[in-house]
């Protein structure tokens, strides 16, 4: 104990002796520990709002369709909804609502131009849990699932050289596989953040839908949960009720936003890499110098019996001590960054760009609790390694060269 | 009867090796008995430090034996050694060698603090040992702060306050005038009196022989001549 405090007492007054050059030092790892952690939050943001779109564009946390659905996606492959066997597969889970809906590919047909795109039959009622109840509109909404006008984005309207009010023919398969073209007209044009969803998806009533298909079926059950992420044991319970189906994530549903997503957890940990990489060549070089200027102290330690796991403690300590108070200000200097960066910023002079990932054009940080520890225990132990090689020089002096020097 | 409490034995110290071979000690026997106030004297490069190195376990022999109150040096680890300094012995440097960022009366405390004494016990004895060397009013004062011959007496405070059994003093003259030189002296000649302490230093300075009890003369790494005073 004695040693300790021996230690410590000598680390704080030998570092507030070069105060100047280790206040240098502080300000460098001050800036690396926020900037790590601010930029950290920003990516996390990005990430946090990838998922956030991804589940709100109609993937939602869990999705149920019918085997070999996802290989051939028609009216063919898809199920009879049972509400009741919903409601009991997603009993006791933090649910915040679910949808069944239609999804086929279909071809849009104006009296201009043809587009490919996606025939989404829904339920109004049931769509609070995604991107269709908040849709901007033009027009007017569906008004339940037996409405049989569409809903069809503005990019596609455009493309279609169309207009509201107006009729489009639709032309997809029935439930026998057999081509069906049906007249729509427009009820309503949305717009949506991102322009490809615009063009790929054309919504109208599910009911209406399964009447000029002859078919009762549905594609997809669609649950979205109260929690951003979906656990493991909430999947097993929808997967337990409907063994038979594929029951799938949004990671599977969209594997590209899902592998982004998983490449932006290796940049994050990448980064943190190469900044604290980078700060321990500083730390290393600071106490090579103080330890180089400090010789025939430590030889007067070594002489009058220090024994030399104290020295090594001692440049430990000071390495340790000073990585803690840039933590402290580093982390302090995020926190202040991350309240002031709270509003989100405003990205939409790159709005093709953030929207190819899925993202929104207002990129919020969102700091995550583990990230920050992991910042703050990777540079504590950065620390003490990088002490390690000028402890050993400072041990390693003969007393005798030490206190001649 | 005075026991020996350090024995040289046919002791050699050669550093470097063929044409470069410097014989620093040569084949040197001697005993320093408990309570004695040696002085060895000799030209620049006799080997006085190195004498004294290798009797404070600083520096090993290339032959020969070194045995602290009969205890053979070689048979010690490297923490061994550490803990003999400590608690044994006192050492005095010609450049002072206090640390910087330390007052006074810490650097004395600092000894103290190695040897795991107690916090109040330690202040005490560190201001009646600073006491005792004429400077309770610097206590309090930082290395920078005080003139060379304090620094000097805070030296020999600090290698006092562990109540050593062996005072070894390299040069501790070298930098200060003749009035400091023999404060300096009576001091040491004060605690190897009062205190019983085996005193051993390398001097040229005839100041500090007048104060010693024997006298140890080196020329080119052999004891040309033994006075007791």
């Amino acid at each position: 104990m004695n040693s300790f405090k021996l230690v410590f007492n000598l680390s704080l007054r030998n570092l507030w002796r070069q105060r100047r050059r280790n206040s240098i030092l502080l300000v460098a790892i001050t800036v690396a520990i926020g900037g790590v952690i601010v930029l950290n939050s920003l990516i996390r943001g990005m990430q946090v709002q990838m998922v956030d779109s991804v589940v709100e564009n109609l993937s939602g946390h869990i999705k149920v369709h019918a085997p070999s659905y996802r290989d051939d996606p028609s009216m063919e492959r898809g199920f009879v909804l049972d509400p009741s066997g919903v409601e009991r597969a997603i009993e006791g889970l933090p649910v915040l609502g679910w949808a069944a809906r239609i999804s086929i590919p279909a071809v849009i047909m104006s009296e201009r131009e043809t587009r490919g795109a996606n025939l989404i039959g829904v339920d109004p009622d049931q769509e609070h849990i995604s991107i269709i109840s908040r849709l901007e509109l033009e027009g007017e909404s569906l008004e339940n699932a037996s409405d049989s006008r569409v809903l069809v984005g503005r990019a596609l309207v455009d493309e279609l050289r169309t207009k509201l009010g107006r009729r489009i023919v639709i032309t997809t398969l029935d439930s026998n596989g057999m081509s069906k073209e049906i007249g729509f007209r427009i009820a309503g044009v949305y717009d949506a953040e991102s322009e490809s969803l615009e063009k790929s998806l054309v919504f109208s009533g599910r009911n209406a839908l399964q009447e000029l298909l002859g078919s009762s079926n549905v594609t997809e059950v669609s649950i979205r949960l109260k929690t951003r992420y979906a656990q493991q044991e909430d999947f097993e319970q929808v997967r337990d009720s409907f063994s038979e189906f594929d029951v799938l994530g949004w990671q599977q549903v969209n594997p590209i936003v899902a592998f982004m997503y998983n490449t932006v957890n290796l940049v994050i940990y990448i980064w943190l890499g190469i900044v604290l990489g980078a700060l321990v060549f500083g730390l290393v070089n600071t106490l090579i110098t103080a330890v180089l200027e400090r010789i025939r102290e430590f030889g007067l330690f070594r002489a009058v019996g220090m024994r030399p796991r104290i020295i090594v403690a001692q440049v430990v300590s000071e390495s340790v001590c000073l990585m803690l108070l840039g933590i402290v200000f580093g982390v302090t200097a995020s926190l202040l960054i991350f309240a002031w960066l709270h509003d989100g910023i405003d990205l939409s002079a790159f709005a093709s760009g953030v929207e190819m990932m899925g993202m929104s054009s207002q990129m919020k940080p969102a700091l995550v609790a583990h990230d920050v520890l992991v910042v703050v225990l990777v540079s504590v132990v950065l620390a003490v390694v990088a002490s390690f090689y000028p402890a050993r020089r400072a041990v390693r002096m003969n007393p005798l060269d030490a206190l001649r020097h | 009867m005075s026991h020996a409490v350090v024995q040289l034995k046919d002791v050699t110290r050669v550093y470097g090796q063929g044409n470069v071979a410097v014989h620093a000690l040569q084949e040197v026997t001697v005993e320093i008995n408990q309570g004695e106030f040696v002085c060895v004297v000799g030209p620049s490069g006799c080997g006085k430090s190195t004498m004294l190195h290798l009797i404070g376990g600083l520096d090993s022999p290339t032959s020969g034996t070194v045995t602290i109150e009969d205890q053979d040096l070689s048979t010690y680890s490297n923490n061994e050694l550490s803990d003999l300094r400590l608690k044994r012995m006192g050492f005095v440097f010609q450049a002072f060698n206090l640390i910087p960022v330390l007052s006074a009366c810490e650097n004395v405390e600092f000894i103290l603090q190695l040897q795991g004494v107690e916090p109040r016990d330690r202040k005490a004895r560190a201001r009646e040992v600073l006491e005792s060397v004429g400077l309770a009013d610097a206590a309090d004062r930082r290395p920078g702060e005080l003139s060379g011959g304090q620094q000097q007496r805070v030296a020999v405070a600090r290698a006092l306050v562990g109540s050593p059994l062996l005072l070894i003093a390299d040069e501790p003259s070298a930098n200060l005038d003749s009035s400091t030189t023999r404060e300096l002296c009576e001091l040491l000649q004060k605690i190897n009196r009062e205190h019983g302490t085996t005193i051993l230093t390398a001097t040229h300075d005839s100041l500090v022989m007048s104060y010693s009890t024997r006298t140890i003369q080196l020329e080119d790494g052999k004891i040309r001549q033994e006075t007791d005073a």
